[in-house]
């Protein structure tokens, strides 16, 4: 893959949901440069050009990062507090997508930096608008920061 | 002269012709020539007019000629016509060939007028030939004449003419002059000579005006060459061989030289090596090709002094003119002007601080280090003004000073001010600026210098508030503080510290202390000495004496405080006025001395026989509770006997026995009162007793006012306490009650020692009376007896001496489980089981010591256990014994359940935390239930969509059915699982109290929750609900679920009808929402409220069946309850109580989830 041109990451543990994020984002021809990452480690290598990704442009960032919270090895709250504490990646916004809408979670996502924090629907359509509106805000409408 | 003048000159002009002659007399030919020659023979004017009157007196042998010549000069400096000049020359000659000036300087004006007369419309003008006035017979003519013509006939006949012709000379259509002829022979003059004279002047006219120009070139030439010599400016005329023709006395000033060194001679030989310059090759050129040219030349003379001169060269015929101006002056002062405008640029450009140069016209520059200050550059800084940069909180400032040094109130200004940044941040600046101004006081420009100083304001700013902060930390600190500085100024004070040293409220800050309290001692300033060198210095308890006397005492600490590391700033004061602690200390103490030595006084009144005895005892210990009192004494008083008598005094601190001093009654003053209780006090005895025998009495004792307190027991007086003062006294009232307190016992001890006396002195009757008084003592031992047995406490008597206890009632015995006997031979070793022994001696030491104790102990009982017992002991003397007599109380059961208590409250921790420990057990577990089952959820929601969307065309409609059968149970999961996840959530989450407006309430979640079709269609009623204390979140779930039933139970009745109201009773609200709807079946009430349960089928109603379970949920965790009534098709009634008061119930977490 060309890293160079990622502007969504995606992670997600859940191949199902990831398949299901594509399709939506897809559906609205905003799924070309986007990378499905499966957990919370491989996330932070990722972001950090670490391990496998090593070899990454570090200056390249993406437009946004849809992060789910139940990931394994690294948990997502975890990942988050990592990106937005590094000057270096604090920009990047970073979405919470995620099936739990228990309340400490999201207070103490928004206190690690969270740019957003989306429950993601179980109706498929629901989840289908939810994920085009959010694919078209943050690399559409929204102005990202000048780095 | 003139409305009919036409007439007139006619009838003038008709007499001329009447008579013209005939035969040519004159050789004209012969005659002009002559007169031609004439005139270009002369060269002057003057000349000319005399020798043309002479010319015409010999030509036509007339009497007079006479020639006024009239010159307009117009003044070129002033052109208006009040300022023309006319110069008017006037020649008469008469045939003797004498010049002789007439008497007039000119002709008279109505000559002229009548000559001259422009402004007439009819008159054709007075270069017609035929406007020769002439007469051949003046006297005739006058007759027919007007009155101008009049004057003019009079006039010359006067002269003695009779004959006369006044002819106008001109110049062109210019009046030159006029000429008179005139003859004193009538009828002289005739056609020809007419028309000679005409001829003549005609040449007359042209010579005149020949001369006349002449004359003023002249004049001109002169008044120039006047001019240039006496002009300023240098004029030269160089001739084309550089020789100098013309210089003015400007030039030769200018050159320093003569005008003779330099006229005549060329400018070589006057200035050698001048052929080489650049000015002379500028003259060279003007010289040859005849050009003008402007120069400026630098002129250095041989002292090496130098001048500039602005030279005009102009060609003229005779060579070069040269208009030389002397610079110098300018040039130096532009110099000076050039090389101070280029220090200031380059100060003004280059300066760090920001400056800017403001004209009059407002016109602005500024430099760039200003620019940097703003954020601007340049180029944009000059579409700005002053006000568009400057903040607006400083607008009106900045302008109000601006006018002030614009109208020249002031020179200079100096303001902080904030301009704003192009960023827009605020940039504070120190502005600095002053006006500059010309000779005459006229403003040229004002300067401005700015200086950036935001970090400055920053700093201070910061550092204020810090100052502020801790002044304010200072001002209210609870204790006494101040601070100060090295002088032992005043820098900081506490509130508390005005208020402690009575200080008046007025700013002490910056005061000396010293100022302050000038009656602080040489001992104190040397601590603040000291201090000031670094030492911490503090006291508990000092005096300070004030200057008014007063005594306080001052607890205080002192230490100083560093400027920077090494630098001491001053000293802190942290101090306390502990006078009002301290009295009220003393004065607990003194209460605690008395309460003892009232005790002691019981004890030993108690203790004591006969009335002397218990006398002694009280006198003896008095003086310290009542040290006012010189000379206490005690009396023994029997009023049936009306006798006093002293039993004891005390004289200062000796007390003495008296034996049989009597006493007057009328010492203690009203006997009925004072036995009534009442005390007798006589403040000033020489004044309040006038009674001889008290006087007498009262001598012996040196009372300047005393005070006699009766002792009395039950309403007999038995005696009196009486303290006599050398000074007139008053006791305070805490005094006056321990005396009482004295009185009172004394009282009941005397009358017990009287009686005891009785009984002794009257023995032979008491041994009559002896069987009987047996009977009554054994009743009395009875009655004792019985006390002592019913106490509800065990009580006994330790005899010291034995070691045992000597009397003891039977619950003490029981207590310990001992009979009667084995009791009486315990020792207290055996009964006390106290660990540590010596705590047991120290108790009875210390009832033995001060007569009483109160503990607790632990007694060992027969069976070996233990009882915790609550011990008051005292000490009682019988029969010069001692023994201790101590209460016990068994505190065992007590003890016991301050124990259990102990236990259950720590089970009850335990509990908690296992409480708290589920909850968080709980909490993880409805995280992983929200996560875990809704993501396979939306796969299978997802999939199967995705399964509809994309391959529905090969799904025949059975399969299509059952996708959406799939999708609609998934959503209907998802509902289940966050229902589920809510109804947990209630259980758990903690409570917030706050006050709800139900009503309010109720309506906005019928708006939110129901639509407006929906609403039209309801008949929704609410009465009005009352305000309640509640957590809003979930009493709004509850709002929110019942009004959802009942809304969609009504759905498929036609005229659906909600009711909510309420009821107030005994301190519960209970809340209704009545429906019209499905209702429900009472035999199934009792399953209405649990998880899950539901009373219809899906198809009639949607639900999840959590809805009601939570609804009872929070109404019990609010303390209340939840019930409905309801009958299959008619509607159901929900309803919830809730407590008025629940700040009462405790807000509990909800266990069982």
């Amino acid at each position: 893959m060309n890293y160079t041109e990622v502007e969504i990451i995606i992670v997600e543990d859940t191949p199902e949901d990831a398949e299901l994020m594509l399709m939506s984002l897809r559906k609205n021809m905003l799924a070309n440069d986007l990378i499905v990452l499966e957990d919370g480690q491989e996330a932070l290598d990722y972001v950090f050009c670490e391990g496998k990704y090593s070899s990454r442009n570090k200056k390249l960032l993406p437009k946004v990062i849809f992060l789910d919270l139940k990931l394994p090895k690294v948990h997502g709250l975890d990942v988050l507090k990592k990106i937005k504490s590094d000057t270096r990646t604090a920009k990047i916004p970073v979405v919470i997508v995620t099936s739990s809408s228990e309340d400490p979670d999201v207070l103490k996502a928004y206190e690690y930096g969270a740019n957003s924090y989306v429950v993601k629907p179980v109706d498929f359509s629901s989840f289908k608008n939810t994920m085009t509106e959010l694919g078209s805000y943050w690399l559409v409408i929204n102005k990202e920061p000048i780095p | 002269m003139g409305k009919n003048k036409d007439s007139k000159f006619k009838k003038f002009k008709s007499i001329g012709n009447d008579k013209p002659g005939t035969t040519p007399v004159f050789n004209d030919l012969e005659i002009s020539e002559k007169f031609l020659r004439l005139i270009n023979g002369c060269n002057l004017l003057e000349d000319l007019l005399e020798r043309s009157l002479d010319f015409i007196l010999e030509t036509f042998e007339c009497t007079s000629s006479w020639i006024e010549v009239i010159k307009e000069e117009v003044n070129p400096y002033f052109q208006d016509g009040a300022n023309t000049r006319t110069i008017t020359r006037c020649v008469y000659r008469n045939s003797d060939r004498s010049i002789s000036q007439m008497d007039e300087n000119c002709m008279p004006s109505f000559v002229n007028e009548l000559i001259f007369n422009p402004t007439s419309p009819s008159d054709p003008g007075i270069a017609e030939d035929n406007h020769i006035f002439w007469t051949n017979n003046a006297g005739e003519t006058a007759k027919s004449s007007g009155d101008s013509e009049k004057a003019a006939l009079k006039f010359f006949r006067e002269k003695g003419f009779e004959t006369f012709a006044l002819l106008p000379l001109l110049s062109g259509r210019e009046p030159l002059g006029i000429m008179m002829v005139g003859d004193n022979r009538l009828e002289w003059l005739n056609a020809e000579k007419l028309g000679l004279l005409k001829r003549i002047i005609h040449k007359l006219e042209i010579g005149i005006s020949r001369l006349m120009s002449l004359e003023s070139l002249r004049e001109s030439e002169k008044r120039y060459r006047n001019t240039l010599d006496n002009m300023l400016e240098g004029c030269q005329i160089i001739g084309y061989d550089w020789r100098y023709l013309y210089v003015n006395d400007s030039v030769a000033g200018h050159g320093r030289k003569s005008k003779a060194e330099l006229l005549g001679h060329t400018m070589m030989e006057v200035y050698p090596g001048i052929d080489e310059t650049e000015l002379f090759k500028t003259l060279q050129k003007c010289m040859h090709d005849r050009v003008a040219r402007r120069v400026e030349n630098h002129f250095v003379y041989p002292d090496d002094s130098d001048g500039w001169f602005d030279l005009s060269i102009q060609p003229v015929p005779e060579g070069l003119f040269l208009l030389s101006i002397d610079i110098t002056d300018r040039k130096k002062i532009e110099k000076a002007l050039q090389s101070s405008e280029a220090k200031f640029r380059s100060v003004f450009d280059n300066s760090v601080i920001g400056k800017s140069l403001t004209q009059p016209t407002g016109e602005l520059e500024v430099n760039r280090a200003f620019a940097q200050m703003v954020g601007y550059t340049l180029e944009e800084l000059n579409n700005k003004t002053w006000s568009e940069i400057t903040h607006p909180d400083d607008l009106e400032k900045s302008k109000k000073l601006t006018d002030e040094l614009l109208t020249g109130k002031t020179d200079t200004i100096r303001m902080k001010k904030r301009y704003t940044h192009k960023n827009g941040s605020v940039v504070w600046v120190d502005v600095g600026s002053s006006v500059q101004r010309d000779a005459e006081g006229k403003v040229l420009f004002h300067i401005t210098s700015m200086r950036d100083i935001s970090e400055q304001v920053k700093a201070e700013e910061k550092l204020r508030t810090s100052e502020q902060r801790l002044k304010l930390f200072v001002e209210h600190a609870p204790a006494a503080i101040a601070m100060f500085d090295n002088e032992m100024n005043y820098i900081a004070v506490s509130r508390r510290y005005y208020k402690d040293y009575q200080l008046k409220d007025d700013d002490i800050i910056g005061k000396n202390h010293y100022e302050v309290f000038p009656e602080l001692n040489e001992y104190i300033r040397s601590i603040h000495k000291r201090c000031l060198a670094g030492a911490t210095e503090s006291s508990e308890e000092d005096p300070f004496e004030r200057l008014d006397g007063s005594m306080d005492w001052v607890r205080w600490e002192m230490h100083p405080w560093y400027e920077n590391k090494n630098r001491i700033g001053g000293v802190i004061l942290f101090s306390e006025v502990i006078t009002e602690r301290k009295r009220s200390r003393e004065k607990l103490n003194k209460y605690n001395q008395q309460l003892e030595f009232l005790h002691d006084i019981d004890t030993a009144i108690l203790e004591s026989k006969s009335p002397q005895e218990i006398a002694t005892v009280v006198l003896k210990d008095i003086r310290i509770l009542i040290p006012e009192s010189q000379r206490i004494s005690v009396t023994e008083i029997y009023v049936e006997e009306n006798k006093a008598s002293l039993l004891a005094l005390l004289d200062h601190d000796k007390v003495k026995y008296m034996s049989d001093s009597e006493l007057p009654l009328a010492v203690f003053g009203d006997i009925d009162k004072f036995t009534n209780g009442e005390v007798h006090l006589i403040t000033d005895v020489e004044k309040q007793v006038s009674d001889p025998r008290v006087l007498k009495h009262l001598k012996a004792f040196r009372a300047k006012s005393y005070l006699n307190v009766p002792l009395v027991v039950g309403g007999e007086l038995v005696g009196s306490l009486n303290f006599a003062m050398e000074n007139p006294i008053h006791f305070s009232d805490d005094t006056m009650k321990v005396i009482r307190r004295i009185a009172h016992q004394m009282a009941i001890a005397l009358s017990q020692a009287r009686m005891l006396e009785k009984i002794q002195g009257y023995a032979s009757y008491l041994e009559q009376m002896v069987e009987e008084r047996t009977a009554e003592l054994a009743v009395s031992e009875m009655r004792y007896k019985q006390l002592f047995e019913q106490a509800p406490d065990a009580i006994g008597l330790f005899d010291m001496k034995t070691g045992k206890f000597s009397e003891f009632n039977s619950k003490a015995h029981e207590m310990l489980g001992y009979t009667r006997k084995e009791f009486a031979k315990l020792s207290l070793s055996e009964i006390e089981a106290l660990e540590n022994k010596k705590d047991a001696e120290l108790h009875v030491n210390k009832i033995l010591r001060s007569g009483t104790d109160e503990f607790e102990t632990k007694h060992r009982l027969k069976s070996g256990e233990f009882i915790n017992v609550h011990v008051t002991a005292s000490r009682i003397d019988i029969d010069g014994r001692t023994y201790i007599l101590s209460i016990w109380n068994d505190i065992t059961r007590r003890k016991r359940q301050e124990k259990a208590i102990r236990i259950l409250n720590e089970d009850l921790r335990y509990r908690q935390q296992q409480l708290e420990d589920a909850n968080q057990e709980l909490e993880s577990f409805a995280y992983s239930v929200s996560h875990d089952l809704r993501a396979p959820l939306r796969a299978i929601n997802g999939f199967t969509q995705v399964l509809l969307d994309e391959y529905g065309v090969l799904l025949d409609e059975e399969g299509k059915r059952i996708g959406d059968t799939i999708i609609r149970n998934t959503k209907k999961m998802g509902q289940l699982i966050d229902d589920l996840l809510q109804f947990s959530r209630m259980g758990r989450t903690s409570m917030t109290l706050l006050r709800v407006n139900m009503q309010h309430m109720v309506q906005s979640i019928y708006e939110d929750i129901v639509d407006t079709d929906d609403r039209k269609r309801i008949d929704f009623i609410v009465s009005d609900l009352p305000e309640i204390i509640a957590d809003k979140k979930m009493i709004r779930q509850v709002w929110v679920n019942l009004i959802g039933n009942a809304v969609k139970f009504t759905s498929k009745v036609k005229h659906p009808k909600i009711e909510i109201s309420y009821e107030n009773k005994k301190g519960i609200y209970t809340f209704r929402i009545k429906d019209n709807g499905a209702g429900f079946n009472m035999d199934y009430a009792d399953k209405l409220f649990g998880v899950f349960q539901r009373l219809h089928s899906q198809k009639e109603f949607e639900g999840t069946g959590v809805g009601l379970a939570l609804v009872k949920r929070i109404v019990n965790r609010h303390g209340g309850n939840c019930f409905a009534e309801g009958e299959p098709g008619k509607g159901a009634t929900f309803c919830f109580s809730l407590p008025i008061n629940i700040g009462e119930i405790s807000v509990h977490t909800d266990k069982n989830i």
